[in-house]
């Protein structure tokens, strides 16, 4: 029975112990590891050393001129590090940086695609922000506020990376508000409407062009059972994407138009557009449960054949050549939103687009000269290292002399091919600034659920009223 | 020396670990909260000071209403679900003699080990329409009956909290079995003998001395009912359009999707609130006297 | 002695329900076990439900190289051990205090402790943040375990005010004819009376701490320091997730919990018994 007590009490002295030691403990540990950098495992992609802390103690001789990084020095990045492709781009980039700085090791946080911007926000407010992370026009002004952005033009290491950028989308996409805060590795997607050329072909049905073809294909695909277009409605993007089809045909500025504030759903143009998208919704084209599908759902649909079409990013092509191979996998060539007889209006515009956004520099980081040109080293060999070694053309640098690793497929050249004819005057859903794209992503999702177009188009026009104020 | 169940020293001992820990890191974090709901704050910058326009706003929002409703709802069937079949579950296995009694309580409570990720998932896959278990069921019995269970806006919102109730049935169903078997044998033997059926034993006097446990047990149910966040994140996202967020839900959408951090503050506070009243009621109406055996 | 009445009837009835019941709340283990085992596609699309076509023994060896699950799993040991001590100890002894002594302020101490119930751990993560980073705890295993062990006392305090209250007064009266203190009665009479409602909320604090995201994903970035549920988040890409190796490593973090709980569940049974035989 004595034992009883004295378990208590010991439990409780243990207890106490471990707390106080887990809070000094550590911080012993990490000043212990300063002198060790650890090599970059880029199979299991985490370092499993030295932190910020170390860097400050390392980095206190080098702190004059980035020239001579003589000491070891790490630098903590908050990337995409979870899928295929964004391995393979990062590792690239990560051993091409090592070569050119042999001393500077990069200490991959990977970034939760769910909703990476919370950590970043929560990290900001503590001070904690790694070096180098990846942000949206939203965090750049909101941490432009705070101070916790570094404003990156003039450094000549960016300059470089300027230089090197296609340069029809310096404005667009390197360039906001007149200074430069990220540097950006994709250019700009298009979204497109996949489809699968047996599905068609065994179900006698004609590849649409135009609205009434393509309320006919839906009408014949219904009939027999088979989904017309696999949407994922589960993210407001697609849908987004889906609309821009039909009101880009009139009205090239679609959505954002409305996020700008400078057209109402109501006005003529886009009231058709979304009426012609509604109607469509009414007829059964997206699978039943739609917004409660999520991404690898949806394109399972399609990739197993049960779904003529598929609306998804142009990243979507190696994939869907894999899984339906190369013969049977189309895409449309332009959007089937537009009248009979008005298809070539317009027909260049393209839903999706790219957008500012990137790698940005923390303000604390320890040495900023440093910092940028790292960056510019990142954000450079990343786009390089998805083309070359993914097959995607959907990089922002200049791809005029980089040959990649696999031949590219034939629909990814022929989109290529048109792709500097591309006009993009909107963007994704959640590029758009939230205040509008959150309830508009409702909204959205609330048409596919069976809502009334009216009702649809009320609500954007209160939103939108809202937001002049 | 005073008494020792009154004894200054001894209560300080007992009790102020907890509150100090208690204090520091959950109340002054919300205190920060609540005094953060009066201001315009994005949560960097410093806020302007609003006061009250926050709640003025908030009254008139309709996902504050969406929110409150279906937040009522969780609870409401929570409750309902995980008393009546985790009471049942209880006394069943209570009272009889089945073989692998054991392997049955054990399996009941599994669900609540399993993380919110996996449950949800094995919903979603359930739900579908495309090719869920609910719908193919429905399927083989003929019923042409089918539905989009989680796309509905009326419907999606009870399709998640079965999925909660599903889950937490088991720890209720753990708590309620554990209180029946601390009841001492000899109330239930007498009451046989007197010739009472189980069923009469069960109403009126196991169900009476383990009131304390249905008011724990209530406390436990409504305030994870109107705090509902995980299932609703996972299985819909507050969809389809808004129409299954919860409090939770609509706070995290204030701050962190809109930047709006004062205006989700202040959604919080609202939810406190409301717990706060729900937990004073089920305080005064249920089991005031102790009961003891 | 007569015999009771039995519902001879409900009876095959009721042990059927028993055992459905049962089926249904294994499945979803079973279903996590099969889709850790299975292709995305499978999961998806063509055999949900079913047992996997074949073995797909790589998602384990894609989750074990994603992350250092041996890491994560001893950082997750460590942080749940500790916060469920002190979770036990300081709940304990706080219940028990509020329920049986006499002090003045004790209803109202039980009601604010209670109030910790309805904040849900991360509403209030912002100004938790700061006073973290006050307190220098950022990235430190105490910034886990202060707000884990805090978080739970509500939780855990209310299980024990219940149980507590179903003892009689007598037990501590008799104890202090006998000439005991009221640590000694605490620890010898008291005690071992609750430790079926002890080793519920063990395991429910276990799984609640061993489980949760939010705030160690927040407030951890050393590579050292991650816990398990963190280690899922290498799974999931901007567009592409893979499932089946996610599985895998859901699989492989629930394992010490179920063996903690079946463990322990024998523990509640067997105190049971004794329990409600010595009353």
């Amino acid at each position: 029975m004595r034992r009883t007590y004295a378990k208590f009490v010991s439990l409780a002295l243990i207890a106490c112990m471990a707390i106080v030691l887990a809070a000094c403990g550590n911080s012993s540990s990490n000043n212990n590891d300063s002198t060790a950098t650890g090599a970059n495992d880029s199979k299991t992609g985490a370092t499993a050393n030295a932190t910020n802390e170390s860097t400050n103690d390392s980095t206190k001789d080098t702190a004059s001129s980035a020239d001579k990084p003589a000491e070891p020095v790490t630098l903590t990045l908050n990337a995409q590090y979870s899928a295929p492709d964004e391995k393979l781009s990062l590792d690239y980039a990560i051993a091409k940086i090592k070569e050119v700085l042999p001393n500077v090791t990069l200490e991959i946080q990977p970034a939760n695609a769910d909703d990476g911007t919370q950590k970043l926000k929560v990290q900001a407010a503590t001070g904690d922000l790694p070096d180098i992370f990846g942000v949206t026009p939203e965090i750049i002004d909101l941490f432009n506020k705070s101070g916790d952005i570094v404003q990156l033009d003039g450094n000549p290491d960016i300059e470089d990376f300027k230089s090197k950028v296609s340069p029809g989308m310096i404005d667009s996409e390197l360039m906001y508000k007149g200074h430069i805060y990220a540097l950006p590795i994709f250019g700009s997607f298009s979204v497109v409407w996949y489809y699968n050329k047996d599905v068609f072909a065994a179900n006698n049905v004609k590849v649409p062009t135009n609205y009434d073809e393509l309320t006919a294909a839906v009408k014949a695909f219904t009939a027999k059972g088979i989904v017309p277009v696999a949407m994922f409605a589960k993210e407001p993007w697609p849908i987004g994407a889906y609309l821009d089809s039909f009101i880009m045909r009139t009205n090239p500025g679609s959505t954002s138009d409305f996020s700008n504030g400078v057209a109402k759903a109501s006005d003529p143009g886009y009231k058709e557009g979304i009426e012609k998208a509604a109607a469509l919704i009414k007829l059964g084209i997206f699978q039943k449960g739609a917004t409660s599908t999520d991404y690898d759902s949806a394109r399972a649909i399609f990739n197993s054949g049960k779904a003529a079409m598929l609306i998804n990013g142009d990243w979507e092509t190696p994939d869907g050549i894999t899984a339906i191979g190369a013969d049977k996998l189309g895409i449309l060539n332009y959007y089937p939103g537009a009248d009979a007889g008005k298809e070539d209006v317009n027909k260049y515009a393209m839903a999706g687009g790219g957008g500012v956004g990137g790698y940005a520099l923390s303000a604390k980081t320890k040495d900023k000269a440093l910092g940028m040109k790292v960056l510019a080293l990142l954000a450079y060999y990343q786009g390089e290292g998805r083309y070359v070694k993914g097959g995607h053309t959907d990089v922002i640098i200049k791809t005029d002399g980089l040959t990649p690793e696999n031949p590219l497929p034939e629909i990814t050249k022929a989109l290529a091919a048109d792709q500097s004819n591309f006009i993009y005057k909107s963007n994704f859903n959640h590029s758009l600034p939230s205040a509008f794209s959150k309830p508009f992503g409702e909204y959205l999702q609330n048409l596919v659920a069976g809502q009334s177009a009216d009702k649809f188009i009320s609500d954007t026009d209160k939103l939108i009223a809202s937001l002049k104020k | 020396m005073k008494h020792g169940m009154a004894s200054r020293s001894a209560v300080l001992i007992f009790t102020l670990p907890a509150i100090l820990l208690f204090t520091v890191f959950v109340m002054y974090p919300l205190a920060q909260t609540f005094y953060r709901s009066f201001f315009d704050w994005d949560g960097l910058t410093p806020g302007t000071f609003i006061f009250l326009d926050n709640f003025k706003e908030i009254l008139h929002d309709p996902i504050f209403y969406t929110s409150l409703y279906n937040g009522l709802f969780f609870a409401v069937i929570l409750t309902i679900f995980q008393f009546v079949l985790g009471s049942f579950l209880a006394f069943a296995l209570y009272d009889h003699k089945i073989f692998g009694k054991k392997l049955l309580r054990i399996s009941y409570f599994i669900p609540v080990i399993l993380s919110v990720t996996v449950v949800c998932q094995l919903w979603m896959s359930i739900y579908s329409s495309q090719y869920g278990l609910l719908n193919k069921i429905f399927e083989s019995i003929g019923i042409s009956y089918r539905q989009d269970w989680l796309s509905d806006s009326h419907l999606a919102i009870f399709a998640v909290i079965s999925v909660a109730g599903w889950q937490s049935m088991g720890f209720m169903f753990a708590l309620i079995y554990t209180a029946i078997k601390s009841v001492p044998e000899h109330y239930f033997e007498a009451a046989k003998l007197e010739g009472a059926t189980k069923f009469q034993i069960h109403t009126k006097i196991t169900i009476p001395l383990l009131a304390e446990t249905y008011r724990m047990c209530l406390m436990f149910s409504v305030v994870g009912g109107l705090n509902a966040y995980g299932q609703v994140v996972l299985m819909t996202n507050g969809g389809p359009g808004t129409s299954t967020a919860t409090l939770t839900f609509a706070m995290f959408r204030s701050a962190y999707s809109l930047d709006r951090f004062g205006y989700g503050c202040a959604t919080a506070v609202m939810l406190v609130l409301e717990c706060l009243i729900c937990i004073l009621i089920i305080n005064k109406l249920v089991a005031r006297e102790r009961i003891t055996f | 002695m007569r015999k009771t009445r039995r519902f001879k009837v409900s009876n095959p009835i009721l042990k059927l329900f028993l055992w459905l019941y049962m089926c249904i709340s294994l499945y979803p283990l079973v279903y996590l076990i099969f889709y850790s085992l299975k292709t995305n596609d499978e999961i998806f699309n063509t055999n949900p439900f079913g047992i996997p076509t074949s073995f797909q023994w790589d998602n384990y060896v894609r989750a074990v190289h994603a992350f250092d699950v041996l890491l994560y799993m001893k950082n997750s040991a460590f942080v749940s051990v500790i916060s469920v001590a002190g979770i036990l100890l300081f709940s304990l002894t706080f219940a028990y205090a509020s329920a049986r002594m006499e002090w003045r302020l004790r209803k109202l101490a039980s009601t604010y402790m209670i109030v910790g119930l309805f904040v849900p751990g991360a509403t209030t993560l912002i100004p938790l943040a700061i006073l973290l980073k006050h307190l220098h705890l950022i990235n430190t295993f105490g910034a886990l375990i202060i707000p884990y062990i805090a978080g739970n006392l509500s939780f855990s305090i209310l299980i024990f005010y219940g149980f507590f209250r179903t003892i009689p007064k007598e037990m501590e009266e008799s104890a202090f004819i006998d000439g005991a203190g009221i640590y000694r009665t605490f620890a010898r009479i008291i005690l071992p009376l609750v430790i079926p409602a002890f080793t519920v909320v063990l395991i429910l604090s276990f799984i609640g701490v061993w489980n949760e995201f939010t705030i160690a994903n927040t407030f951890i970035s050393s590579q050292k320091l991650k816990t398990l549920p963190i280690g899922l988040i290498f799974f999931s890409g901007t567009h592409f997730t893979d499932w089946g190796a996610m599985g895998a490593s859901l699989v492989i973090a629930s394992i010490p919990v179920i063996v903690i709980y079946v463990l322990f569940s024998e523990q509640i049974e067997r105190a049971l018994t004794v329990g409600s035989a010595v009353k």
